[in-house]
């Protein structure tokens, strides 16, 4: 009967992602129809190709990615609330893409490889920091991932304010408000095959992420070796936030929405809950991705869309743990 | 050679003394009752025995010195039941119970058909074999704390430690279940050493009792054995003005008026 469930639940989800990214194929600037394709029409099946292809899917395997870290920052962490930049990942990748917006050119390519060396370079800082505390738990991890974003967020403000207030601070501000438009298949194929090959190990290791729920005395007496636990899959998280980040720039909300939504279908914690949080990523991702080519004349910052769901979510859960306690 | 023996067990939070050298022994299928009042060092020398905080002293099970143990090797030997489980996710309460087999398996393994069985069957041991596939969450915390008794129940391990494994537990629950963790003892010749809230549970089920004051040992009674004025003598100096009664044949402890 439960796995009976699960299925009908995991089709139903299934069924709405292929929807949602069939609109996303379709949806733009220049529409695209299946007539089109079939009939061979040059410009469609370029723009299918080169643009809206890699767009839908950095959009589905980046938000799978950012569904799956946030629930597993979110056990880690024991708080419903823990999101990447909880341990620096978003400051630091935005320090990372400030820097070569202003000192290499600001290519996509450079802008993704700053960002993605800024985000796990303040991790590994991050958990440096919180080793070097004796008996540090999560806490120290907690407090040194603080210590480490308040220090790229001064970075950042300094880079900001050496930058061309015309070009380059807009294209900072730009970059983190987060957006799909610069993606394509030569700037994003290498990032999304480091988000799949970091994503499979956290599956592999969804037992053990579960185990980490207890207290940390309690795990450790359980047998899991939670100080490696905890950076082995810490890093994994980061690695596939980081690989996405630095082709979309910040999206806000997605790691943070998606693990409560799969979380409200099956109303527990375990790798069927794991791989539902990232598919409702890739379904919000998707979709606030086509929300933001499709409803004004310019492109809209794909973090807009997400923050408007995300933010009231944010207060409905902040009231249904206040009524908890 | 003793089952289990701990010399001289010292541990410090910074300058302050904890621990002032705890020493004390127990035979297999012992209980051991470790009592003493609120802040005495209880659940410090719980965690000293298994390793958890690292202090002076010796722990030796099976004749195996625990200093020379991987935490991977101390989890196979030992459970170890928390006032209060840290669990602060949804998950059902046979997988909770499941977590209990984790250290005999391999990072990567999933539960086999057989470890459910025996989760089962250590949840309907406990008497809450109904709630196996509700939340854990949902659970009062007396439910909470059978749960996780049976967690420690389903892989046979030499020793069992719980720190106050009776406190949210109602009067029926305390005594079956401290019940049948001696009648478990008895079966798996195992050791268990138990943090006691209630000193006439104590009194009533334990082999042996080791006295906390300030940190240090004060006294080790045995129920069975002791004369219930030299018992009274020693619980006066933690507890004060108390009297201790005979009733039903077991022991209870009484305060003064």
């Amino acid at each position: 009967m439960k796995k009976y469930r699960n299925l009908v639940l995991l089709s139903a989800i299934i069924l709405l992602l292929f929807s949602v990214v069939c609109v996303s194929l379709a949806v733009g600037k220049f529409p695209i129809t299946v007539e089109g394709l079939i009939l061979g029409n040059e410009m469609m099946g370029r723009v299918f190709l080169t643009l809206r292809l890699p767009r839908t899917m950095v959009a589905v395997i980046g938000g799978f990615a950012l569904g799956i870290a946030g629930s597993v920052f979110q056990t880690v962490f024991h708080n419903p609330l823990a999101a990447p930049d909880m341990i620096g990942v978003s400051s630091g990748a935005s320090a990372g893409a400030a820097f070569a917006i202003l000192f290499a050119s600001g290519t996509v390519f450079s802008v993704g490889l700053a960002s993605f060396i800024g985000g796990l370079a303040a991790v590994i800082v991050t958990l440096l920091l919180s080793g070097a505390v004796k008996n540090g738990g999560k806490a120290s991890i907690v407090l040194a991932g603080i210590a480490v974003h308040s220090l790229c967020q001064t970075v950042l403000m300094f880079l900001k304010t050496a930058a061309d207030p015309e070009r380059e601070l807009a294209s900072i501000e730009y970059w983190i408000m987060g957006a799909l438009n610069g993606v394509s298949l030569k700037n994003s194929y290498v990032n999304m095959i480091i988000c799949v090959v970091s994503v499979l190990p956290i599956f592999l290791l969804s037992r053990q992420i579960i185990m980490l729920s207890n207290s940390e005395d309690e795990a450790k007496m359980l047998g899991v070796p939670v100080n490696k636990m905890r950076f082995v899959v810490l890093i994994f998280a980061t690695l596939a936030v980081t690989s996405t980040v630095s082709v979309t720039g910040i999206i806000s909300f997605v790691g943070l929405l998606a693990p409560h939504a799969a979380a409200l279908m099956t109303k527990k914690v375990d790798s069927f809950t794991l791989l539902l949080s990232g598919l409702c990523g890739s379904i919000l991702l998707t979709v606030a991705d086509v929300f933001s080519r499709s409803l004004a004349s310019s492109e809209l910052p794909v973090s807009i869309f997400t923050s408007l769901i995300g933010a009231p979510f944010l207060v409905w859960l902040l009231w249904r743990e206040r009524r908890r306690a | 050679m003793s089952f289990f023996e701990c010399r001289n067990l010292k541990y410090s939070y910074g300058k302050k003394e904890v621990l002032g050298g705890v020493t004390f022994s127990a035979e297999a299928g012992e209980l051991v009752g470790i009592i003493g009042a609120n802040g005495s060092g209880k659940t410090t020398l719980m965690k000293s025995i298994c390793s958890l905080i690292k202090g002076d002293g010796r722990v030796m099970l099976c004749g195996e010195n625990l200093a020379d143990k991987s935490d991977r090797e101390i989890a196979k030997a030992i459970s170890y039941i928390p006032q209060r489980s840290g669990i602060d996710v949804s998950i059902s309460v046979l997988d909770a119970t499941l977590m209990g087999f984790n250290a005999e398996m391999s990072l990567l393994s999933r539960y086999t058909d057989s470890q459910r069985e025996r989760a089962k069957a250590a949840l309907a041991e406990v008497g809450i074999g109904h709630l196996s596939s509700r939340d854990y969450q949902s659970l009062s915390e007396g439910e909470k704390q059978l749960c996780i008794i049976a967690r420690s129940f389903v892989s046979h391990k030499k020793m069992l430690l719980m720190d106050e494994p009776e406190s949210s537990l109602d009067f029926r629950n305390r005594n079956y279940v401290i019940g049948l963790i001696k009648n478990k003892l008895k079966e798996n010749g195992n050791v268990a050493i138990v943090c006691l809230h209630e000193p006439s549970v104590a009194l009533r089920y334990c082999d042996r009792l080791v006295l906390i004051n300030k940190g240090k040992c004060i006294a080790q009674l045995k129920p069975f054995e002791d004369k219930i004025e030299y018992m009274e003598e020693k619980l006066k100096q933690i507890y004060g003005n108390i009297t201790l009664a005979k009733v039903n044949g077991g022991v209870v402890m009484l305060p003064d008026d």
